[in-house]
């Protein structure tokens, strides 16, 4: 019985062993949210003042070189998907927020006001997990305080099989150069040094719309900016919030939401509120494959106005 | 409670502690308690209150525990009133065995298959222009249910037919049904192999657990690192097939055939490494069916206990093939039908086994023309060329059929095989001359953000550790079925450093690189 219980004991001991080593060793995630490491170090890398794009996947299309052009900061998008949640986005960034930056805030329609959407996006594990991966020793330190001991060994263990998969794709692969990168593995090739997507979405017809059920917003899902801008401003960080574009159609077809959003936000909001959402209202033939994402054409009239309209602020 | 879950581990390690640390006497009980237990938690998780409502989902659980409980108890009477009258009463006897295996049959007809019949009548009568009130039952199939119905015919057959002696003992009988290691997907056990183990006294033996220990450990990797990251790329392609083609199906139908013997082949080595655990020997399940040189010996392979089943309860008392030729080509394939039946409810299924009889039909029908043709073209002169031939043919027999077994349906069944080809010139050319961008064309199916059912950047790692899983499995069948050994045994005999170091290796593969979604076995379904 000793014996059994010895190498049962023993067993443990070395997959945890080689869990913390797996842990230590530098490696990549093949994981599109993985990118928010790189994107993370691309933040801390650039020299204030900044400004910082917080969003989804509508505005990684952002011309953030040409806005950062105009307006004389260094552009750092941060965006990468709107399923993320920016309250636990911004949470993430505030440690590495310098005096002189602006954060410029947007957040589709989904993610604001489909109830179903906001309550999937704060229960969602797998964005968790990236955000665990961007601050390990701050989130590890906040989940062994409140003894989530389980939670925390779960996500630990399924950073570990993501490395683990990558390290057996890089050896069959031969790609031995790659073996000590980290974050996201194709980084490099998917998106610029601003975190900009490198490629334009495809365009695809009809536009997919993942079947949004708009309802009348809550304060309780955008107080949380609030909070931001107070955080922010205590560090002389200024703060913009604006509505992200949408197709006619859909907006014709929501508008009563999306109008008591707007009164709402303009109402309560702390920030500067950009625009209205008819700001960025554009015909189809704009948008690529869904009524989030917009084509290069698109991409080019939304970039040139938001950096008029940035311009006139700061 | 499924096996690849916390809570099986910490249900075996409390049953497995206590278990030893009990009398003899006493073990048997202990054993049934855990049984009655897990066949219970197993139900209670299959509640979902958001499909049926509770007091429905009562009812229906007490139809499954009467249901089983039913099974056992006439089993039970029936077996010891046909030991007495065998000889004194056979007329009578033959009217009680004959109810002895109507009621579970008629029970698993009514769970199991009523609404594929009723729906198939009501199909019928559609096409008739008749008119036919189609009503579906809304049941819980019972946990196991047609596991333990082969359990309990096979028992009183068997005492009717070779003299087994009825067993007494009303919770030996009750835990040869209900072993919880195997009530969920078998292996089917006969009732002279497993319930004289339960009277022996079984002492704590390390070496033993270890092994079982072992096997599970293997199982797990089966399960976890190969067929539940197979199954991702198969639901993918199964459930949308119209949006695949050529390679994309050829690569998806591939991944079922190495999933579902994963799946089955884990499920069964985890059931016979725990049954170990607690010194009892399950009969083995598979035996490297991938390596059969035939379709008839591949299902001499495949389900071991199941095909055995059949031929000893139906395929031979209808004559087996000491009867004329036709009649035993009827035989076999009358008895292969009843395996796609047993399978499930589905055309998809009858379709599949029947296939698999018809294989083997034809290769009694071409035996000659074949043994003619491999001496025409020379490969009777090199065996080792002619096996590998003929080890490749029956895997293409089998993967060709088993996408009926997996197809959601007949139309996706033909619309998968005759696609299959589809493209494939294409891909050839472009590998021929070299094309890489065309090559990478192949990489993005039209209209879809994910690629194969994963995300595209976790495409590519998952399927290298996929294909590097099957092939590390492949080897170890390949030098088990050349050496004629099992592995662990061959394993024990090298120094204590190899023996760790591989162990370390399978260990780490099933913690770091296994699937941790807790996916059914697909066993369970059947």
């Amino acid at each position: 019985m000793k014996k059994l219980v010895g190498y049962i004991t023993l067993s443990i001991i070395s997959m945890i062993l080689t869990l913390c080593a797996l842990w230590i060793v530098p490696g990549t995630y093949p994981h599109d949210l993985a990118a928010m490491v790189n994107k993370k170090k691309m933040l801390v890398s650039k020299k204030p003042p900044r400004i910082i794009f917080i969003g989804g996947s509508s505005q990684l299309t952002l011309d953030t070189p040409l806005v950062g052009k105009e307006l004389h900061y260094a552009a750092v998008n941060m965006s990468l998907w709107g399923g993320l949640g920016t309250r636990e986005h911004l949470e993430e960034i505030k440690p590495y927020l310098k005096p002189g930056d602006v954060v410029v805030i947007t957040m589709e329609y989904p993610a604001a006001i489909d109830k179903k959407y906001v309550e999937y996006i704060h229960t969602n594990k797998e964005s968790k997990k990236f955000f665990f991966l961007m601050s390990p020793r701050r989130h590890m330190a906040e989940y062994l305080a409140n003894r989530q001991y389980c939670e925390l060994f779960k996500i630990v263990h399924e950073l570990a099989q993501l490395k683990a998969k990558s390290y057996i794709r890089n050896l069959v692969l031969l790609n031995f150069f790659h073996l000590c990168d980290t974050g996201f593995p194709n980084y490099s090739t998917e998106f610029n040094t601003n975190g900009d997507r490198a490629t334009p979405y495809v365009v695809v017809r009809p536009l997919g719309d993942s079947n949004t059920i708009f309802n009348y917003p809550e304060w309780k899902n955008h107080a949380f900016i609030n909070d931001f801008t107070d955080y922010a401003a205590a560090r002389n960080v200024k703060v913009v919030f604006y509505f992200s574009h949408f197709p006619r159609a859909y907006y014709k077809l929501n508008e009563r939401y999306i109008d008591a959003y707007y009164d709402l936000m303009k109402k309560k909001l702390k920030c500067i509120v950009l625009n209205k959402p008819s700001d960025f209202v554009y015909p189809e033939d704009y948008f690529a494959e869904t009524v989030y994402h917009l084509n290069q054409k698109g991409e080019k009239i939304r970039s040139a106005q938001l950096s008029t309209m940035l311009k006139k602020i700061l | 409670m499924q096996f690849n879950s916390i809570g099986f581990f910490v249900f075996l390690t409390t049953v497995a502690v206590i278990y030893y640390a009990l009398k003899h006497k006493w073990r048997w009980l202990w054993l049934l308690i855990a049984s009655f237990f897990f066949f219970g938690y197993f139900c209670y998780s299959t509640y979902n209150p958001e499909k049926i409502q509770l007091d429905r989902y009562i009812y229906n659980i007490i139809g499954v525990i009467a249901s089983i409980v039913s099974v056992i108890i006439i089993d039970y009477f029936f077996g010891i009133y046909i030991e007495k009258n065998r000889k004194a009463n056979p007329g009578k006897t033959k009217i009680v065995l004959v109810i002895g295996i109507i009621y579970p049959l008629f029970l698993l007809l009514l769970f199991k298959y009523f609404n594929f019949l009723n729906q198939t009548v009501g199909q019928i009568a559609q096409f008739l222009n008749l008119q036919y009130p189609v009503h579906m039952l809304n049941f819980i199939i019972p946990l196991g249910i047609s596991y333990y119905t082969f359990h309990s015919i096979s028992y009183l057959v068997d005492i009717y037919r070779n003299g087994q002696k009825a067993e007494r003992h009303f919770g030996i009988f009750s835990l040869y049904i209900l072993f919880f290691a195997k009530i969920v997907s078998g292996p089917i056990e006969r009732p002279n192999t497993l319930i004289p183990q339960f009277y022996k006294e079984h002492q704590f033996n390390y070496g033993q657990i270890m092994d079982g220990i072992k096997l599970m450990a293997w199982g797990f990797f089966q399960k976890l690192v190969i067929a539940d990251r197979a199954a991702m790329v198969v639901n993918e392609v199964f459930n949308r097939p119209q949006d695949y083609w050529g390679i994309y199906l050829i690569i998806g139908s591939l991944c079922f055939v190495f999933q579902v013997y994963c799946d089955f082949s884990g499920y069964s080595d985890i059931a016979i490494g725990v049954a170990q655990i607690f010194g009892i020997k399950l009969t083995i399940n598979f035996k490297r069916p991938y390596l059969s040189t035939s379709v008839a010996e591949l299902w001499r392979r495949w389900h071991i206990t199941l095909i055995s089943w059949l031929r000893d309860y139906v395929y031979i008392p209808m004559g087996g093939n000491r009867v004329a030729r036709w009649r035993w080509q009827y035989n076999v394939f009358v008895t292969f039908i009843l395996s796609g039946i047993w399978h499930g409810a589905n055309w998809t299924y009858i379709t599949w086994a029947g296939l698999n009889g018809f294989f083997i039909l034809l290769s009694i029908w071409t035996a000659t023309v074949r043994e003619k043709f491999v001496t025409a073209i020379g490969l009777t002169r090199t065996p080792r060329l002619h096996t590998i031939v003929k080890i490749s043919w029956t895997f293409i027999l089998f993967w060709l059929s088993s996408i009926f077994f997996r197809a959601n349906t007949m139309t996706d069944a033909f619309y998968i095989i005759s696609h299959l080809l589809t493209g494939l010139d294409d891909l050839f050319k472009t590998l021929l001359t070299m094309n890489y961008d065309m090559l990478k064309s192949f990489l993005v199916v039209p209209n879809k953000n994910t690629f194969l059912g994963y995300s595209k950047p976790a495409f590519l790692p998952e399927i290298i550790t996929l294909a590097m899983a099957i092939l590390v499995m492949e080897v170890i069948h390949i030098i088990q079925e050349v050496k004629n050994e099992r592995m662990r045994d061959m394993i024990a005999r090298k120094p204590w450093y190899i023996q760790w170091a591989l162990y370390y290796g399978l260990l780490s593969a099933i913690v770091f690189l296994g699937v941790y979604s807790n996916q059914q076995f697909l066993y369970f379904v059947y």
